[in-house]
Formats: structure tokens, C-alpha cells, sequence
């Protein structure tokens, strides 16, 4: 560089000789002697600045009601004496000369201020490390796997024909797993203590590594047969021959895989008690949901005056929601009564299905509406009955009117048609009357034509109506006897035909004619 | 060389002013400087102001205030300089500093890997609070201690890179690449708008009025 750049202006010579160093504020550039000094001061004085740079008056205006406010709070505070802090901090500036404005109130006042003057800040980039965290957990998992069942296949080897002999089985565990060579070796690789005489060289029979006596550990062959037949779905029956030394020398890491593995194994398929009368509960529950639903709708058929069901099967499926309930607050008590720490979470646990079962009880099964007085619907079917049968009569005597309206030509059938059309449309309001009457219709019918196959069908249907209700299949009850009454219906049709049709032909063909 | 600075005489300037009075434009930029503690923030400073360097320099307290005008080509260029105290206790007054700062120097210290991650959390900070248009550069001090160097240049220079940092690696004790830091900042920085700063009536914050109100935090 030709020149020298640098270059002190002269108007603000002092300044840029003199170094400004302390708690200074970055507008004032006043030294305020401590962070909670600045800060207030800051907050108080520039919080507004931005706003209202355009008028340096306005600041002005501003800075001197913030100071005469300053003023009021800081003699009351004073006044009172509630903070030592203040008084320390007034004190100090009071020393330095820069007047009341500088002075503080309390910490947390100060604090506050901060606070709001800071803008609330955002949430700020962020990314998913679950990729990151899969890609460190997999690799460690695969190694822990691959050596666990490394181990677990070595373990079965060694166990597959182990022989009884001392020699010959330390030749057997040798091939297995091939030793390390222990002449190097100087100390226990992990005590870090010298071989010699009286501590011997002892290797691990599934890794092969080297250890002492007091660093080796042990897995007893009743275990290792479990763990070796873990893997290997139990192929060889339990061999109870090797009583003797019946104990599998093992490096700590070894034992510790093999352990971890254990204990994974057990956690996976192990179910505690609490777990298994739960889910029974859970069971319970979810068996008697629809027999609720069916119970509130038996007695509500019950009460429409339908003939559908009848109160024994109401009450009978009473009986078995409140067995239910029963066994539910049976079970629940039998959690309760599980041994758990007193204070634990599993104690609030156990509570809280008690509860919940309680709660479930009370809501769902003993809110069940009670059995309906046997009277009271037979009166409620009694009136509908006599509605039904007062509206068929006058429907009929409309029918006659209109057919003297029209002449008297073909009267009979059209009465038989009007009557019909009549049963038709009145849908399931009609099906108690067809209820009533036709078992009469088929019993006359089935003396006289038992090889109806209509008929036939209704006694089975019959049947199976009677098998349902002993099972409390409700449903099923429901569908058939809805079934029933059609087939009854259709009997009961074919069989007025059958009556009026000697009488019509004949005033047909007299028509036609 | 020509780049030597000057100890900070008050009256000499005058006569080594390159272009007299003919010079037009002045500008007056707010710098701030950040980084961990002790790793020679002042001692930076003080070598571009005055030219000095201590040995055993003591650890700001607060914050240091101090000014040094250049010139580049037809400009006088005042920088206001905020030298921040590095200590973590004094963090929480750092905002106050760089709000509205129109530059901002982040220090580490070459054999402290520590201070670079910290330098990088300064630039994250000021990317997030300070002036969206602030001119950041980041200076690797202790240059000369390179032979028992921690962060490469390479590292640091790539990571300058990626967040558009002016980079140099400085030393205040040899006094290496302290005023071309400063120099390539004053190029950086906008001039145009310094011009209407022109005057008795420099306010610190002057420049603020050309960028929406709060923004910095919001």
C-alpha cells in the first residue's frame, strides 16, 4: 500500500487517544459500574430509541419523564428500604457524579426490564437426528447380535458332545474354541496382575481369551444348555450326565452377552401377573359391549310393545352382564391385592385399573335400566294390539265405502286386496298382529298340510330361535323372528287366497265375461 | 511499510492525511468484537488503534470503547469500536453491543479449538440477532503461535466460507494481518449511506434508521 490509511481525526482526537473501558453503556457510553446497572439503564433509556430516532425532541421529551419517573421510583424504593442492592447501586453512582438517572431500583426490577425489552425470540432451526441416532444404534446392535450369537453357536458345539473325562474334554474345548497363546501374556488382561505359580493362566471356553482365577467367570451347564437351546429350538434333550465340574469357564464380557441376552429373552416373553388378569379384564370388557347394546334394545323393543323378545331374555341376559361385572370387580380386586412396593408408580397403576374398573361397572352395567314389570307390558301390548286391530277395522270399513262408492261390482276382492295392501303397509306395526294370529293360522294349517314346505321351514326356524336363546345369542333371535313372521305372513296370505279364490273366480270371470 | 499504524498520536494526523481537504465522504461504522475470553480481542484492538501490544494484557471488564478513523481511496472511514469482554459472565450484555452494529469482528485463538466452536456460536448469534446486513469477519489470532496451532487454516476458512465471513488469520503480537482485517471490512461495508452521517450530528445508531425497526429479533 502507497498510503498510510490510517488516520486519527483531529476533532475526535481525545476520544480515539483516551480507550473507554467498564460498564458502558453503547449509546451514552456512561460507565455504569455493574451489569444490572447497564442493563436497567439500557433498558430504560434506548429501549424506545428505535421508534422514535426521527425526533431527537421526542427522545429528549421521553429520556426526561423516564428520569423524573426514575426519580419517584427510586425515592420510594429508597424510602422503604425493601433492597439492599439499590441502595449499593445509588450509592455507587451517586460516587460517580452521573446524577439520578443512572441510579437502579432492585435486581429483579432491573431483571424485568430486560426481559422486556428483549422481543420474544423465535424458534430456531431445527432438524430431525432420529436418522442420525438409527445410524449410530444399528451398527451397535448388529455388533452385540452377531457376537451374542456367535457365542451362542460356539456354546452349542462345546455343549453338543461334551465328554465326561477331564482330558478329554479340555481336548473337545480346545477345538471348539481355539485358546490364545498365553506365553506373551504377562499380566491378567483385566485386573492387571502378574501370572505366576499360584495365579495360572485361565482361558475364557467361549472367546478363547486369557484371564486369572479370580477374574474368571462361571455359567453353570444347566444354564448354558437353556441359553444354547434358545437358538437352536431345543434339538437336544437336556443331558444330565455331566454332574461333575458342571460349570463353563468364562471371560466377564462373555458372561455379560450372554446375560443380556437372557434377561431380553425373559422381558420379551415373560408376563406378569397384573399383566394377565388386565387383560383379562380388558377381555371381559370387550365381550360385554354388545350385550349392553342388546339389553337397552330389548327393553326398548320391550317397551315399544313388540313381541320380539320377551322379559326372559331380558332378564336372562341381565343375569350374564351382572356376572360379568362381578368377575371384573373380582379381577381388579386381585390386582390390587398384588405385592408392590407401597408409593411406587406400579401401586398407582394398579389403583388406577381399580378405578377404572369400578368406574366401568358403575357407568356401563349398573346404570342398565331395570327389567320391566311383566304387567306393564303385556298392558303396553294389550293397547297396541287393540290400536292395530281398531285401525284394520277402519281401514276396512273405507275399503267397503269406497267399494260402494265405485258399485258393487267386484267387492270381495278388492275388500281381500284392501285388507292386503293394508297389512303391507303398515310394516312392523302390523307384525304383532300377524303375531298373534298366525300361529293359529299355521297350527290349523300344519294339521292340515304338514308337508307344507312353508311350514316345515317355521318349525325350524322355530328351533333355532329356541337354541338362540338358550346360547343369549340376541341378534340371531332377532333376525329369525323377523324371519319367522314373514314366513308366517306368507302362510297366512296363501291361505285367505286360497279361501277367497273359490269365491272370486267365479265374479271374475263374470266380469271378464 | 505503509501499514504500520501509527501510535495513536492525536496531533500528527493531519499532516499524513493523503488527500487533504479534498476528501468528501465520511462514514462512521459501529464494530463490535466477540470470542471467548483471552483470546486477544484487546490486544487486537489496541494494536490497529494505537499500535501497541502487551504481553500481559488484562481481561476486559464490561466492555472497551475505542475509535480509529482510515481512509480508503476518497473516504474517511471512522470505526467505533466495541471491544466486548470475553468472560461468560459478561455474555448477556453482549446484545446490547452488537445491536445496530454495522460490523462485527468474531477473535478465536488458533491454539484453542474451545474458542473456535465459541466463535462459531458468535456467528450463529449474530446471524440470528444482530443487523441482517452485518459484515462479520472472523479472525484467528495468535497467528504467530501457528507451529503449536489446534485449528487449522483449512477448517476455519471453509467454514468462513460457507456463511460468507471475511476470514484472515491474525496475529496482534507481530501485528500481522491486524489492520487488513479492519481495512477489508471498511471496503465491505456500504459507504453510500455514510455520507448523510456526514456532520456534527453522527449518532451511533444513525445507520439504524435505513433498516425496518426490530427486526433483529423478530
Amino acid at each position: 500500500m502507497s498510503s498510510n490509511p490510517f488516520d486519527s481525526d483531529e476533532d475526535q482526537g481525545t476520544a480515539s487517544g483516551e480507550i473507554l473501558e467498564g460498564f458502558l453503556c453503547p449509546i451514552c457510553r456512561a460507565d455504569l459500574k455493574s451489569i444490572d446497572v447497564l442493563t436497567d439503564h439500557f433498558a430504560r433509556k434506548h429501549a424506545e430509541e428505535e421508534d422514535t430516532l426521527k425526533s431527537v425532541f421526542n427522545i429528549f421529551v421521553k429520556a426526561k419523564k423516564k428520569i423524573l419517573n426514575n426519580f419517584e421510583d427510586e425515592r420510594n424504593g429508597a424510602a422503604a428500604g425493601s433492597s439492599s442492592s439499590s441502595t449499593a447501586a445509588g450509592a455507587s453512582s451517586s460516587a460517580n457524579g452521573n446524577g439520578a438517572d443512572q441510579r437502579v431500583l432492585s435486581n429483579a426490577r432491573s431483571r424485568f426490564n430486560v426481559f422486556n425489552y428483549m422481543s420474544k425470540q423465535q424458534v430456531g432451526a431445527e432438524c430431525s437426528h432420529f436418522e442420525y441416532f438409527q445410524s449410530v444404534r444399528n451398527p451397535r446392535l448388529e455388533r452385540y447380535a452377531s457376537e451374542t450369537n456367535k457365542l451362542i453357536i460356539r456354546l452349542h458345539r462345546l455343549l453338543k458332545d461334551l465328554p465326561t473325562d477331564s482330558v478329554q474334554r479340555k481336548q473337545h474345548e480346545q477345538q471348539t474354541v481355539a485358546w490364545l497363546d498365553g506365553t506373551s501374556v504377562k499380566l491378567c488382561p483385566s485386573c492387571a496382575k502378574s501370572f505366576h505359580i499360584a495365579r495360572r493362566q485361565h482361558h475364557c471356553r467361549l472367546c478363547g481369551g486369557i484371564m486369572c482365577n479370580d477374574c474368571s467367570k462361571f455359567l453353570a451347564l444347566e444354564n448354558a444348555l437353556q441359553l444354547a437351546s434358545l437358538s437352536t429350538s431345543r434339538s437336544e434333550p437336556m443331558q444330565h450326565m455331566h454332574q461333575g465340574d458342571s460349570a463353563i469357564r468364562l471371560c466377564e464380557h462373555c458372561l455379560w452377552l450372554l446375560d443380556t441376552r437372557r434377561d431380553m429373552h425373559e422381558s420379551r416373553t415373560c408376563r406378569p401377573l397384573l399383566v394377565q388378569v388386565y387383560e383379562q379384564i380388558r377381555q371381559l370388557q370387550k365381550d360385554v359391549t354388545p350385550d349392553l347394546d342388546m339389553y337397552l334394545k330389548i327393553i326398548n323393543s320391550l317397551h315399544e310393545g313388540e313381541t320380539i323378545f320377551t322379559i326372559a331374555d331380558a332378564s336372562a341376559l341381565r343375569g350374564k352382564i351382572g356376572q360379568v361385572a362381578e368377575a371384573m370387580d373380582m379381577r381388579s380386586k386381585r390386582i390390587l391385592a398384588i405385592y408392590c412396593e407401597p408409593g411406587s408408580r406400579e401401586e398407582s397403576l394398579k389403583k388406577a385399573i381399580r378405578l377404572s374398573c369400578i368406574q366401568a361397572i358403575k357407568e356401563r352395567m349398573l346404570s342398565l335400566p331395570p327389567l320391566p314389570n311383566e304387567a306393564h307390558i303385556q298392558q303396553i301390548q294389550e293397547r297396541k294390539r287393540m290400536e292395530t286391530e281398531q285401525r284394520i277395522l277402519t281401514e276396512q270399513r273405507m275399503a267397503m265405502e269406497a267399494y260402494e262408492r265405485y258399485g258393487l261390482g267386484a267387492t270381495t276382492i278388492q275388500s281381500g286386496g284392501g285388507l292386503e295392501s293394508g297389512t303391507f303397509a303398515q310394516g312392523s306395526d302390523l307384525q304383532s298382529i300377524n303375531n298373534w294370529s298366525a300361529p293359529q293360522a299355521s297350527t290349523s294349517t300344519s294339521k292340515s298340510s304338514l308337508d307344507d314346505p312353508l311350514i316345515e321351514q317355521i318349525n325350524i326356524i322355530k328351533g333355532y330361535i329356541k337354541q338362540a336363546r338358550q346360547d343369549m345369542n340376541f341378534e340371531v333371535v332377532e333376525t329369525l323372528e323377523l324371519n319367522l313372521r314373514e314366513l308366517q305372513r306368507e302362510v297366512y296370505e296363501r291361505q285367505r287366497k286360497s279361501q277367497n279364490s273359490a269365491a272370486a273366480s267365479p265374479e271374475v270371470e263374470q266380469q271378464q265375461s | 511499510m505503509a501499514t504500520t499504524p501509527r501510535s495513536g498520536g492525536a496531533g500528527s494526523g493531519t499532516a499524513q492525511r493523503p488527500n487533504g481537504t479534498s476528501q468528501n465522504k465520511s462514514c462512521q461504522f459501529k464494530l463490535v468484537l466477540l470470542g471467548e475470553s483471552a483470546v486477544g480481542k484487546s490486544s487486537l484492538v489496541l494494536r490497529f488503534v494505537k499500535g501497541q501490544f502487551h504481553e500481559y494484557q488484562e481481561s476486559t471488564i464490561g466492555a472497551a470503547f475505542l475509535t480509529q478513523t482510515i481512509c480508503i481511496e476518497d473516504t474517511v472511514v471512522k470505526f467505533e469500536i466495541w471491544d466486548t469482554a470475553g468472560q461468560e459472565r459478561y455474555h448477556s450484555l453482549a446484545p446490547m453491543y452488537y445491536r445496530g452494529a454495522q460490523a462485527a469482528i468474531v477473535v478465536y485463538d488458533i491454539q484453542n479449538q474451545d474458542s473456535f466452536q465459541r466463535a462459531k456460536t458468535w456467528v450463529k448469534e449474530l446471524h440470528k440477532q444482530a443487523s441482517p446486513n452485518i459484515v462479520i469477519a472472523l479472525a484467528g489470532n495468535k497467528a504467530d503461535l501457528s507451529n503449536i496451532r489446534v485449528v487449522e487454516f483449512d477448517e476455519a476458512k471453509q467454514y468462513a466460507e460457507e456463511n460468507a465471513l471475511l476470514f484472515m488469520e491474525t496475529s496482534a503480537k507481530t501485528g500481522m494481518n491486524v489492520n487488513d482485517i479492519f481495512l477489508a471490512i471498511a471496503k465491505k461495508l456500504p459507504k453510500n449511506d455514510g455520507a448523510n452521517n456526514q456532520g456534527s450530528s453522527i449518532r451511533p445508531n444513525g445507520n439504524e434508521t435505513n433498516r425496518p425497526t426490530n427486526n433483529c429479533c423478530k
